[in-house]
């Protein structure tokens, strides 16, 4: 059993909710996205997102807009849409269930 | 100095090192490979690249303006291999997917393996060693297989024969990368595959083409199509050849393949015989494959085990042949992978078990021991011997050869078996007297076993005044089992003594020393006396040529008589009785044989 194979399985699961909860506050390009993101420390490669991002956006949960960058290459900005906002809210609610799940079991220690 | 590549990714221009670009192209590649053929997998891609490109500009200035290798490692330290990138839906594997993946990767590391003849470490084509190397083997080891199913009715040679002829040698650098399946480069997985076929394609429409357009041409010009016709005419002859050669070849590949398979399986099943004097051209068919098989093996097991393994590392070859003939003639799919390899396998148990198996019966002839008896003639006796064969149970044309190496079975009864192992030499004796010394041999598992055998040799000769006539052959008991039973016969003589050879004597005589150094056929028919330096003949008579070439000797008998029917030669068959006569007829020259004169070339004095 490998260990960062499980981390990984866990972060995967919760990679999809916490990008549409980024996007929820306002629209972001991906390298905004990938700060937040790195910053807690929920993702080692940034590889992993474009493949998200584009499967998300193909399910019909985000949209983008290019935007003229100063340094470098346009940028794609992604923000919810209709879909993708009530989506955001069952994974929430899905997210907050296994939370108490987990500490209930947790706690029973 | 090094050399710097201008590319273009998400539109901005940066000048990268020739290293670095390797490298990040080989990256992209594999980025490729895993979404290419997914849905949205070129927006991926150009998603990547334009964040590769976004930190690639945070990285040129004014003072750096090349894009190095240590920029590229470090960009795919920050996106990461395609493997690590972690997305829920595309890797939620089962783990038996995930396993798959890796094999694949594995495979993919690799690159496609092909299999090509190797020219840089060949010994005749290449083959054994690309083989090898399809393998992941030692060349060696092919090698010594190839050599061991040379055994197999030669189909070594024409497996050999026939992979040479059909598989293309090494030349260039990536043949050779590929038949050691080595890594060419990351794209080489599906790309390689589909990219030669696709160029074929292109190269032979352009030919097509091409041709249309010579023949147009010439159509519309001023030779009015002749040539154009011409030309059609001879490319859709050669295609036809070509293809007929195709289809030929697989003709003969099936034809081949399933006369070894015949043949193959009535030696397993103990069908058919042994023809023993065949190659002398006598057709005694009595000796059967399955009787060699009961005297051979020592336990069922054995048996079996031989004829499993020789049906494995046989069969399979022959089966691979037929199945290479069919599928030239029509076409059929290729069979997966595995089931070669699977069938690689059995072939190598089937080897194995005959190695296994082949020490156990070798161990059978592990130890050798002897039975001797000797005796001496009485001094009196006159100082010429007359030496011969008992050739009473030799059909009627069957003529001894110059080399008496051959071993075989004259004849099988139901509990014994005539072998043709007896060898006679004649060397110098100190005494005064004539020695005869008869030396029994036999092989077995232990020494017991081994003199046990020698003991129940049953060999005979007769001796008449001075006429020594020896049985060319010796009776083995079947229930003995065959464990390399020999008799071994030295006629030990005084200087002074002289010895005449008789014709028939050509049975037994194996390498006889003498001071001319004439070979046995032409020591025959002649008298030899023991001087201090050995044997010599006085009047040495080569014309006297009662032994012939096998060649002249079957184009004679072909020529008189192409078949000695069997039955003749059992009712001719009687018992020889010696006499004091057929000596002196042998002396004065005369033929007065009480027994069955054979006719020619046996009776040379008549």
């Amino acid at each position: 059993m490998n260990i960062e194979n499980t981390k990984a399985q866990m972060r995967k699961g919760i990679l999809e909710l916490c990008i549409l909860s980024i996007l929820e506050k306002n629209e972001a390009y991906p390298s905004d996205i990938l700060n937040e993101l790195k910053a807690s420390k929920l993702i080692v490669v940034e590889g992993t997102l474009y493949p998200l991002l584009t499967r998300l956006k193909n399910d019909g949960l985000l949209t983008y807009r290019w935007e003229e960058s100063n340094s470098g290459p346009p940028r794609k900005y992604f923000q919810l849409t209709e879909l993708g906002k009530s989506f955001s809210l069952e994974l929430d609610s899905s997210w907050k269930e296994l939370q108490n799940a987990v500490q209930k079991i947790r706690s029973k220690k | 100095m090094n050399k710097t590549v201008t590319i273009n990714i998400s539109s901005i221009i940066f000048n990268i090192d020739e290293g670095a670009f390797n490298k990040l192209q080989d990256y992209l590649h594999s980025i490729k490979l895993k979404f290419g053929s997914t849905k949205g997998g070129e927006e991926i891609l150009i998603d990547i690249e334009s964040r590769i490109a976004e930190i690639f500009h945070e990285k040129v200035n004014d003072r750096k303006q090349v894009i190095s290798q240590f920029d590229v490692d470090e960009v795919i330290a920050i996106m990461g291999q395609p493997e690590q990138f972690e997305d829920s839906e595309t890797e939620s594997y089962s783990s038996e997917k995930a396993y798959e993946e890796e094999a694949y990767h594995e495979q993919a590391k690799r690159g496609p393996k092909r299999f090509f003849r190797d020219p840089d470490s060949k010994v005749l084509g290449g083959v054994s060693s690309g083989t090898a190397h399809y393998f992941g083997v030692d060349p060696i080891i092919v090698r010594l297989l190839f050599i061991a199913i040379v055994f197999f009715g030669g189909s070594g040679v024409i497996i050999y024969l026939i992979l040479w002829a059909i598989t293309p040698e090494a030349k260039t650098t990536s043949d050779k990368l590929q038949m050691k399946g080595q890594k060419i480069d990351i794209d080489s997985i599906r790309q390689s595959v589909g990219e030669e076929a696709e160029h074929l394609k292109k190269k032979f429409s352009h030919l097509g083409e091409k041709a249309d357009q010579f023949g147009r041409d010439v159509d519309s010009g001023k030779i009015k199509g002749f040539f154009g016709t011409l030309f059609n005419f001879i490319f859709s002859i050669v295609k036809l050849v070509l293809t007929f050669i195709g289809k030929f070849f697989g003709i003969i590949l099936i034809i081949l393949g399933g006369l070894f398979l015949i043949s193959l399986v009535a030696s397993l099943f103990g069908l058919g015989n042994m023809n023993g004097m065949s190659h002398i051209g006598w057709n005694y068919n009595s000796f059967s494959i399955k009787e060699m098989y009961d005297i051979l093996f020592l336990t069922s097991y054995q048996r079996i085990a031989i004829t499993i393994g020789l049906g494995l590392a046989a069969g399979i070859p022959i089966l691979a042949m037929l199945y290479a003939g069919l599928k030239i003639l029509f076409n059929i799919q290729s069979l997966p992978r595995s089931i070669g390899g699977g069938v690689t396998l059995a072939w190598f148990a089937g080897i194995v078990l005959l190695i296994v198996t082949g020490l156990q019966i070798g161990n059978e002839f592990s130890k050798e021991d002897k039975v001797i008896s000797s005796f001496s003639l009485a001094p009196t006796v006159a100082d010429t011997i007359y030496l011969s064969a008992n050739d009473s149970h030799f059909p009627i044309d069957a003529v001894p050869y110059d080399d008496n190496d051959d071993f075989f079975v004259l004849k099988s009864y139901e509990d014994e078996l005539y072998l043709t192992a007896v060898e006679l030499d004649i060397t110098e004796n100190n005494t005064d007297s004539i020695t005869i010394k008869i030396v029994q041999e036999a092989h077995g598992a232990t020494y017991k076993g081994a003199i046990e055998r020698a003991e129940n040799i049953e060999y005979s000769y007769s001796i008449t005044d001075n006429s020594i006539k020896f049985d060319p052959y010796f009776i083995l008991r079947k229930k003995d089992l065959f464990r390399k039973q020999n008799v071994k016969i030295i006629v030990s003589i005084p200087v002074g003594k002289t010895i005449y050879l008789d014709k028939t004597s050509g049975w037994l005589i194996y390498d006889i020393k003498n001071t001319t150094s004439t070979r046995d056929k032409y020591m025959l028919g002649n008298y030899w006396t023991m001087t201090e330096n050995g044997l010599e003949c006085l009047h040495l008579d080569m014309t006297k040529d009662g032994i012939r070439s096998r060649k002249k000797d079957r184009r004679e008998r072909q020529s008189r008589n192409p078949v000695v029917p069997k039955y003749k030669i059992k009712t001719k068959v009687v018992a020889p009785i010696i006499d004091t006569n057929a000596t002196a007829a042998l002396l004065s020259g005369q033929s007065t044989h009480k027994y069955p004169v054979f006719p020619s070339p046996f009776n040379v004095f008549g």
